[in-house]
């Protein structure tokens, strides 16, 4: 019965270990949802720091996607909050070795930018400028709406053989904490 | 734990999960070659594997469990189980450790023998020769770059857009752009027409050219477009701060060998840096598929060793029944194989013990009945029944036994029967006789044995007869005896009567004639003889009559002897009787009575007439014994006798004369056995004889040694009868016989 134990304390503690890397790697320094002519924008600055092995992957070839993960929430009493819309803001960042370049690009739009440094690639990451489209909400005029708003290494898109020490490393678990406002319109 | 509860699920679920689980790792293996396909549930398949590790290892757990429980508790088979638990183990796991350790040595080498130090650097080389190549050409560009950047500083904006086109198409740049500080596009001109909006270079490129030197960057050409950009961005030497970029287009050619160059670089560099992540998972993927084969083979082997000592634990525990005694045992056959035909065989063992068991408890309790049957018979039987074992110990005796005997020989069970004689000394001549024909007979004999107890003499005959075992081995004796005490009295007294019967017959008839005879002879010679004569005659004739008389009284005694008893027995009071009997003999008659009796006597069952002859005959016995010189000293007592209360009244009648000579003891009873010198011999036969007739008996008084003594006994009435008594009727005179 012991091992067992010892397993069942094991799962709890590596997700535990991964938040704790989280507080961190990536911070979110400031965030809020415009409202605009066509639907809305999400506005944010984040803070990238990657650890030593994910910078040297990075460095070997190995394509990063950083994920930025919205939600828009309605409250409710006595009860969880609904989640109202959610998307998710994925970004993929490579280095290229023959032109010393590190490439930046936005999955969604397919657009892509090139930057001679790291920082550089990572300070146009941190700048989040992207038109939400949050279909079939209702927002209604002096309603508040808690928004939520995380950045996270998306795990699942490294390659193979990778992903396997990347779930057992907490080096690799990088995150930031819920990044919480409210909107109101 | 009840297992057998759950044992569906726990041979079902199992089956499935383990399918599962393989399935999984299969879908796992694949993912890690085409990880495109599969790359996106990889880790939901690790999930599962390691549940499904999980969920087995718990099942294993559970069995190992379950099996020291059993060993702990010593249950039937749980050694056994345990021990080809421990072989399946041993036999699974030492192939699946070889295996394993080859496997992780040629998978750490083969995934090593990928990377080569010659291909590394030949990978390096191809970088650094695509880099050189684009280097040469690149620096042309920046040259012709410079040219156009030298030739527009002093021109006015204005005219530099006119001239733009004009330029690009002599420098055979892609695209020329010019710029301002924060990026405002002050003028561009580009070859392709469908770009609209030139891209510009990022803002720490702009940095880099304050210092004066221009920038030069390859660059892909975008995500849409193939082939390589080369770009270089110039500052004008002007106060406004402008700045040129020229966009140049790599040769197709190049372009793509370059690019593949790169591709390939990269790939190897990830490959190569991925190596021991790729050994990792490997190694943990293979050690997924041993743990859980592992797993799922241990788990096998319970359940299928659960199977196969199933049977075997039944039979444990069933032979264990059968030998505490529980014949009735059935296993239920479960398969068709070694152990089903064993299982079949104790089933029909144990049946057959059962049925032998209950035919040995029916021919036991057969036995039993008739046992108790010849013991009833054996009980009910008058003969006492002593038998003997083969070390001529009394092994068993029947009641009559004890009776005749007046002991108990069920004391002398498992003990020679001469040790009777410690306690009953009487019962020497018996028991010295018996031990004598034990040791020597080997056929059946029969003797006759005469005791003197304190009931008298006994008269005992005695059958013996040898036993033998079914092997024709001597096994013992069994002594058969009667008590014919009665029976050769009953003889003997048959015998006299008939004698009498025969001699009143015969000579009571010719009396009267010789009576007469004599009567006449005297009255017919008187006349004719003389004085003397007569005087002889009357003298002879008288003692002829005399003479016939006294012959006439004796024969009528005689005929009293033999006749048939007509006795009408009535309660009576013996007390008042022997009072009424005292009564008739005065003091002068030369006698003193002695009469004591106890209180409450019941009365008699008797006819008082020959009651009365019977004391006549005892007190006369004692006058003719004592004779006229003493005064003869009758003392008679009156009690209950001991052991027969209820039944039976006794009678002691001692005197005081010269007693009984032991040689004539035997035969008191009989006629004409006396020793005085008076009286016919038959007073105390006839007082026999009439006790006999009462039912009752009389025995002398072997205690009493300073006279003759008797001890007489009759039936007394039982208490309810006790009420009407009869009064004897007065006797005048003493009788005349006896």
């Amino acid at each position: 019965m012991k091992p067992l134990f010892a397993l069942g304390l094991l799962c709890l503690l590596l997700p535990a270990r991964g938040e704790a890397m989280a507080a961190d790697s990536f911070t979110i320094v400031r965030a809020e949802l415009l409202k605009q002519d066509k639907g809305y924008a999400l506005r944010a600055d984040v803070d990238y720091r990657f650890t030593a092995p994910v910078l040297k992957a990075l460095r070997n070839g190995v394509p990063l996607t950083l994920v930025a993960q919205v939600k828009v929430m309605r409250p409710r009493r006595l009860w969880p909050d609904d989640t109202l819309a959610e998307e998710r803001l994925r970004y993929r960042l490579r280095y290229h070795a023959l032109a010393k370049l590190y490439q930046v690009q936005t999955e969604e739009s397919g657009i892509q930018q090139n930057f001679v440094s790291l920082p550089a690639a990572l300070a146009a990451l941190g700048r989040v400028r992207h038109p939400l489209d949050l279909k079939g909400v209702q927002v209604y005029l002096g309603q508040n709406y808690p928004v939520r708003l995380r950045v996270f290494l998306e795990l699942e898109d490294l390659p193979l053989p990778l992903r396997t020490v990347a779930y057992f490393t907490p080096r690799w678990h990088l995150r930031s904490a819920w990044h919480a406002w409210t909107y109101a319109e | 734990m009840d297992l057998r509860r759950i044992r569906l699920p726990l041979t079902v679920l199992p089956v499935l999960l383990f399918a599962g689980v393989v399935l999984s790792l299969h879908f796992m293996a694949e993912g890690m070659r085409h990880s495109a396909e599969l790359g996106e549930s990889y880790s939901w398949l690790l999930g599962i594997n390691l549940l499904g590790g999980g969920l087995l290892l718990v099942l294993v757990g559970v069995n190992v469990y379950w099996l020291l429980r059993q060993i702990k508790k010593r249950e039937a088979g749980s050694r056994l189980t345990a021990r080809m638990a421990f072989l399946f183990i041993l036999l699974t796991l030492a192939p699946a450790s070889i295996v394993y350790y080859f496997s992780m040595q040629f998978l750490h080498r083969g995934i090593d023998s990928w990377f080569d130090v010659h291909v590394d650097q030949a990978m390096e080389d191809a970088l650094a020769l695509g880099q050189a190549v684009l280097d040469e050409r690149t620096r042309a560009l920046v040259e012709s770059s410079e040219q156009i950047a030298a030739s527009l500083e002093d021109a006015s904006p204005t005219a530099i857009a006119q001239r733009l086109g004009e330029l690009r198409e002599g420098a055979g740049a892609s695209e020329l752009t010019l710029f301002a500080r924060q990026g405002r596009i002050l003028a561009s001109s580009g070859a392709a027409a469908g770009s609209i909006l030139p891209s510009l270079p990022d803002e720490r490129i702009i940095m880099t050219l304050q210092h004066g030197q221009p920038y030069v960057g390859l660059e892909p050409a975008g995500p849409q477009e193939q082939g390589m950009l080369v770009r270089v961005v110039s500052r004008l030497e002007s106060p406004e701060g402008m700045f040129l970029q020229a966009l140049y287009a790599i040769p197709p050619r190049i372009g793509y060998l370059a690019e593949s160059v790169e591709n390939a670089y990269m790939h190897y560099k990830r490959m190569n840096y991925l190596r021991q992540a790729l050994k990792f998972s490997f190694s943990l993927a293979l050690s997924l598929v041993l743990l859980l084969s592992l797993l799922a083979a241990v788990w096998a082997a319970f359940v299928s060793i659960r199977r196969i000592v199933a049977p075997v634990r039944d039979l444990a525990l069933a032979t264990q029944s059968v030998a505490e005694g529980r014949y009735e045992q059935q296993i239920p056959v479960q398969s068709r194989d070694e152990l089903g035909f064993l299982v079949e065989s104790f089933n029909d063992m144990t049946r057959r013990i059962a049925r032998a068991h209950d035919e040995t408890q029916r021919s036991r309790l057969e036995v039993e009945h008739q046992r108790a049957y010849l013991e009833t018979i054996l009980a009910n039987l008058s003969s006492g029944v002593i038998g003997f074992d083969a070390l001529m110990r009394v092994r068993s005796a029947n009641q009559a036994a004890s009776a005749i005997l007046g002991v108990d020989v069920e004391n002398c069970l498992n003990r020679p029967i001469t040790d009777l004689t410690e306690a009953h000394p009487h019962l020497a001549p018996l028991t010295e006789l018996v031990w004598q024909n034990l040791t020597d007979a080997r056929a059946p004999w029969r003797r006759e044995v005469a005791l003197n107890g304190p009931a008298g003499r006994q008269e005992l005959l005695l059958r013996g007869t040898p036993l033998f075992s079914a092997w024709g081995y001597w096994a013992g004796s069994v002594l058969v005896f009667d008590d014919v005490t009665q029976l050769l009295q009953a003889q003997r007294a048959t015998a006299w009567s008939e004698m009498a019967r025969r001699l009143a017959h015969e000579i009571k008839n010719p009396l009267t004639p010789i009576q007469l005879s004599a009567e006449r002879l005297r009255h017919k010679l008187a006349k004719s003889l003389s004085e003397a004569e007569i005087e002889v005659l009357e003298k002879s004739t008288r003692t002829i009559i005399q003479q016939v008389e006294a012959m006439k009284t004796m024969v009528n005694a005689f005929n009293d002897y033999a006749r048939p008893a007509k006795i009408q027995p009535v309660p009576l009071d013996l007390g008042a009787l022997v009072d009424e009997i005292v009564a008739l003999y005065p003091s002068s008659s030369g006698l003193e009575f002695e009469v004591e009796r106890e209180a409450n006597l019941p009365p008699v069952l008797a006819d008082p007439i020959p009651l009365r002859q019977v004391l006549h005959n005892l007190i006369k016995n004692v006058q003719e014994a004592v004779g006229t010189e003493a005064p003869g000293q009758i003392s008679i007592r009156l009690y209950r006798p001991e052991g027969e209360e209820n039944r039976m009244l006794a009678f002691s009648f001692r005197d005081n004369g010269p007693g009984i000579p032991p040689d004539l003891r035997e035969r008191a009873f009989e006629p004409y056995v006396t020793a005085k010198t008076r009286g016919t011999g038959l007073g105390l036969a006839i007082v026999k004889k009439i006790i006999e007739e009462h039912g009752g008996q009389i025995r002398i008084d072997t205690d009493y040694l300073e006279g003759a003594g008797f001890i007489l006994t009759l039936p007394a009435v039982p208490d309810a009868e006790a009420e009407t008594v009869d009064e004897p009727e007065p006797d005048e005179t003493p009788p005349e016989w006896g």
